[in-house]
């Protein structure tokens, strides 16, 4: 029976990105006859990718300006495709299902002015997505292992027009508790260091390696919860089960972690 | 396929909007309290009353029983294996749609479902509607006429029926919100 276990990769792209990207992740886990995840997955979505949407409704609520959310995404973005001005009349044009006849604007007023009618389609999707992502983060799969404690699995609340998402790193009373399940397998980590030391050197690899160095030399000092966020790719080779398939977007890095504990790797694509 | 409306006679909604405008339904007070509760509770209410003559509360129910008597011919077309004249009932919800989205001030709830529909129908891109996006469709125009101040919560668990349908929801050009998540 052909078993996947997801990736956060995954999660994110079928709960938050365009449908097209939504519909050929769905479409690579219904390949597979039974589905689970990590609740790790559910916490790097929420610290993640649910985070930066929550942040962009946020932009778009409190500067009242598409042209100002844009540039501030711009702002924290590596690469930039094009300016925020081509940008939206890239949008202004892809939008045109919405907009009304000028008499309707005349009759409707500011509401149905083009600029409003674009800015609210997009805020009102972002509300969807956020709500909608949350709503259904558990149940893309058949089950969700692996659950975590010290996690409070709290979902994004609106407050005075605002969305909050609180807590979204675990609070460990002692010691992270998926750093003591890692702690159980001191061959398996050393074979996963292995693995990470030798894939590009980019700032989280080198957390990672350290973070791994810590639990296999000091298995008596508490996982803090910095350490179970640096760990990410490799808390995923480590929990799959041994009959199942790690369904990833990132399989450059995720593979040969897996492939050093004798699992698989798959992506979508 | 009866759909109940809170705009139209019936609701407590609508009762309490016709007859007395802007004021929402008595409270029951003990005698004794008559002259001060009473004054207190005119005046807290005074500061939430709902803009009832408004543009978009008059023409909303309207549009919305326009909008539900078209998919719901475009469902009966359909069950009678007229998929043309159902494609076609389904292409006149478009304008209806955007009208309707200019009532958006009615809240958040009615704005996502509506935003919801209208990019659904268009990310079709004209290919002829199918049985279960029609009739999710009608489901969904009937749930919003008969409770159209939804919660925003409520109105996702609709939008998500229209997706379980098989429709796209993603607005075009939508990609520049998402394009940090690829990078």
């Amino acid at each position: 029976m052909a078993k996947a276990f997801i990736e956060t990769t995954i999660l994110a792209n079928i709960l938050l990105k365009p449908g097209d990207i939504a519909c050929r992740n769905k479409a690579a886990l219904a390949k597979y006859e039974t589905s689970s995840m990590p609740t790790y997955a559910i916490k790097e979505l929420k610290a993640g990718a649910l985070a930066y949407y929550v942040w962009t409704y946020n932009k778009l609520v409190v500067t009242d300006s598409l042209a100002n959310t844009l540039l501030a995404i711009r702002s924290v973005m590596s690469f930039q495709p094009y300016r925020a001005s081509t940008a939206i009349e890239a949008l202004a044009s892809a939008m045109q299902p919405l907009i009304v006849s000028s008499e309707l604007q005349t009759q409707y007023g500011k509401i149905a002015d083009p600029q409003q009618v674009i800015f609210d389609s997009c805020r009102l999707m972002l509300k969807k997505l956020i709500i909608g992502a949350w709503k259904r983060r558990r149940l893309i799969c058949d089950s969700v292992l692996f659950p975590i404690g010290c996690f409070r699995e709290s979902g994004p609340k609106e407050v005075d027009g605002l969305f909050e998402l609180e807590e979204r790193r675990c609070k460990p009373q002692t010691e992270c508790e998926l750093g003591l399940l890692l702690k159980k397998d001191p061959k398996a980590l050393v074979r996963l260091k292995g693995v990470v030391d030798t894939q590009p050197q980019k700032r989280e690899n080198s957390r990672r390696s350290k973070a791994l160095r810590e639990l296999i030399r000091n298995p008596k000092r508490p996982c803090t919860e910095t350490m179970c966020r640096d760990l990410g790719d490799v808390i995923f080779a480590f929990l799959a089960p041994i009959d199942a398939t790690v369904l990833t977007t990132n399989l450059r890095d995720i593979q040969p972690l897996v492939a050093a504990l004798g699992k698989k790797a798959s992506s979508p694509d | 396929m009866a759909t109940a409306s809170a705009f139209g006679g019936g609701s407590s909604l609508s009762q309490t909007a016709s007859n007395q405008p802007g004021k929402t339904k008595a409270e029951v007070v003990a005698i004794d309290s008559i002259g001060t509760h009473q004054r207190s509770t005119e005046a807290l209410s005074d500061l939430y009353i709902p803009d009832y003559s408004r543009l978009e509360v008059g023409r909303a129910p309207e549009l919305l029983r326009s909008s539900i008597e078209l998919s719901e011919r475009a469902v009966e077309c359909m069950a009678d294996g007229d998929t043309i004249s159902a494609d076609d009932y389904t292409q006149r919800l478009q304008p209806v749609l955007r009208e309707l989205f200019c009532c958006r001030a009615l809240g958040d709830g009615f704005g996502i479902v509506v935003n919801s529909l209208i990019w659904g129908l268009h990310n079709r891109h004209g290919a002829v509607v199918e049985a279960r996006h029609i009739k999710a469709i009608h489901s969904v125009l009937s749930a919003v006429c008969s409770e159209p101040f939804l919660s925003s919560d409520s109105a996702v668990d609709l939008a998500l029926q229209l997706e379980d349908a098989g429709l796209d929801l993603t607005p075009t050009g939508f990609d520049l919100f998402t394009e940090p998540l690829n990078g």
